[in-house]
């Protein structure tokens, strides 16, 4: 076989393998993905019952008493300037976000029931 | 008044001056070109300089600074004499690079050397769109039509292996090729492949702009997924075993690439991981690139294959530009034009360069658009598939 023949062969295997190998290797890669995928939407399926009884919750603490809540947020606020509630006058109460996901509410409130 | 005069000339009949050949001037000559090349156009300087003092180094006559350790030879037999413990007894001890030298010749600094760059590299813009993999595969045309042009040069297969590799743009790949399947071209294949891998920003734009329209050029490619910390661990892993069971000659370079980015990612090892990047790295460079640098004396780079091989060098780093662009085009056309054919070049495993350069080509079209994570995905595709290319060679041609 000439030079030129001989090494267009060898070109065109070494070349089909590199690709092949590579080709091998996004399979890999996409179906690496699709199991991580589907192990998570596993892991997300057992959430959600958490996550309704954070919102069930929720509900709950917003249907409270105004008053009870205001008396809260007072005490709150006193003791954490460290001044008697009677010196505080709270005359307003809004909610600032009401965008925040109830994950990050859930997370704030476990860290505060870890505290107290 | 004698012995003044007889020790001047003794000092002048010992130095340099007197024993100085044409041809190690010119060597001389060309290390200070590449030296103000690292220094001034800082061309890859953390290689071009090491390398190019290496060259000038070994090329001062007198300095023996590569010569091999001699040892004592039984006269009768002409065999080496050896001592108690079977090692053979010394004459003179060898020069420092002639040592340094033996980490390239068994393949030792390669691989550490992609060691450092695993740890180095981020895969997630190559698992978020692992169809650039394919790009770093046809940047790969170079290195095989290089293959074909040198073996009609009267190369040897060996030989015609180590010099398309240098269309990779991946120097430790190169050395490690060369070092294996044709360590008498060594000097000349690292020279030529960290020049051209300094020289990215200047061959391939014309070559990008050659083969693409000014509307691919502003193809916009949106935002990548995320990839999960999750992805990142297990890709090395995948790959190491897969690849290695494919190509086992390709283990050292590949286990290593992979074993670094593990370290990376792992996120347990933080230590070893810097470690790897930085110092692991940096001393390693110093070595291979003074020793590198070393090979390249007189007596063998003045030749004309030499000439040979750094055109085909360029010649095969062109060629590899050009299949990544034709790729990136014809994966633009299948996608409906959702993937800028600019990515393609950066399929030569320059890394981070290449990739660097399609975000400039592509700028200068549309200022808005940017490019660059997408191309570090055929980026790091382009190191895996010179290594694949690599491994292929050495399993056709490499020592049986």
């Amino acid at each position: 076989m000439s030079v030129l023949a001989e090494s267009l062969w060898t070109t065109l295997i070494c070349f089909t393998i590199v690709f092949l190998v590579l080709i091998v290797l996004i399979f890999i890669m996409k179906f690496q993905h699709y199991v991580i995928e589907k192990i998570n939407s596993i892991g997300a399926k057992k959430k959600p019952s958490q996550a309704t009884a954070v919102e069930t919750a929720q509900t709950t603490y917003n249907a409270e008493e105004d008053e009870e809540l205001v008396a809260v947020i007072t005490a709150a606020i006193a003791a954490a300037l460290g001044r008697p509630a009677s010196s505080l006058v709270v005359k307003s109460i809004k909610m600032v976000d009401t965008a925040n996901p109830s994950w990050a509410d859930a997370g704030r409130r476990e860290q505060i029931d870890s505290r107290f | 008044m004698d012995m003044v005069v007889n020790t001047f000339v003794q000092l002048y009949k010992d130095s340099g001056f007197i024993n100085i050949t044409y041809k190690q001037v010119i060597m001389i000559a060309i290390a200070c070109v590449l030296l103000f090349l690292a220094i001034v156009k800082e061309y890859e300087p953390l290689l071009l300089l090491p390398i190019a003092f290496g060259m000038l180094l070994v090329n001062l006559p007198g300095s023996n600074i590569m010569a091999p350790p001699q040892y004592v030879v039984d006269p009768a037999t002409g065999l080496a004499v050896l001592d108690e413990l079977g090692r053979p007894v010394v004459k003179q001890i060898g020069g420092l690079f002639w040592y340094l030298y033996q980490g390239v010749e068994l393949d030792i600094y390669p691989p550490l050397i992609f060691l450092g760059v695993g740890a180095m590299t981020d895969f997630g813009p190559l698992l978020a769109n692992p169809s650039s993999l394919l790009l770093g595969a046809a940047a790969q045309l170079g290195v095989f039509t290089t293959f074909i042009g040198a073996r009609l040069l009267n190369f040897t297969n060996q030989q015609a292996s180590a010099i398309g590799i240098i269309g990779g743009a991946d120097g430790p790949t190169a050395i490690y090729l060369a070092s294996k399947l044709a360590p008498e071209l060594i000097g000349p294949i690292a020279v030529a492949a960290y020049s051209y891998m300094a020289l990215v920003p200047i061959i391939q734009p014309p070559i990008m702009r050659a083969l693409t329209t000014p509307e691919e050029r502003k193809i916009r490619m949106g935002s990548i997924r995320t990839v999960s910390k999750k992805e990142k661990i297990i890709f090395p892993i995948v790959v190491t075993i897969l690849v290695v069971l494919i190509l086992p000659s390709v283990a050292p370079l590949l286990g290593c690439l992979m074993l670094g980015n593990l370290f990376r990612e792992s996120g347990v090892v933080d230590r070893l991981s810097d470690t790897a990047q930085n110092a692991l790295i940096n001393i390693i460079t110093i070595f291979l690139g003074l020793t590198v640098g070393a090979t390249a004396n007189a007596e063998v780079f003045i030749q004309p294959q030499t000439l040979m091989i750094i055109a085909l060098g360029l010649f095969a780093f062109s060629l590899s530009t050009v299949g990544g662009v034709l790729l990136g085009k014809l994966m633009c056309k299948i996608t409906k034009g959702k993937i800028n054919p600019l990515i393609g070049s950066a399929g030569v495993s320059a890394v981070p360069m290449a990739a660097r350069v399609s975000q400039v080509v592509g700028q200068q079209e549309d200022p808005g658009n940017f490019l660059l994570m997408h191309a570090m995905g055929p980026n790091v595709a382009g190191v895996i598939g010179t290594a694949v290319a690599a491994g292929v060679f050495l399993a056709m041609f490499g020592p049986k």
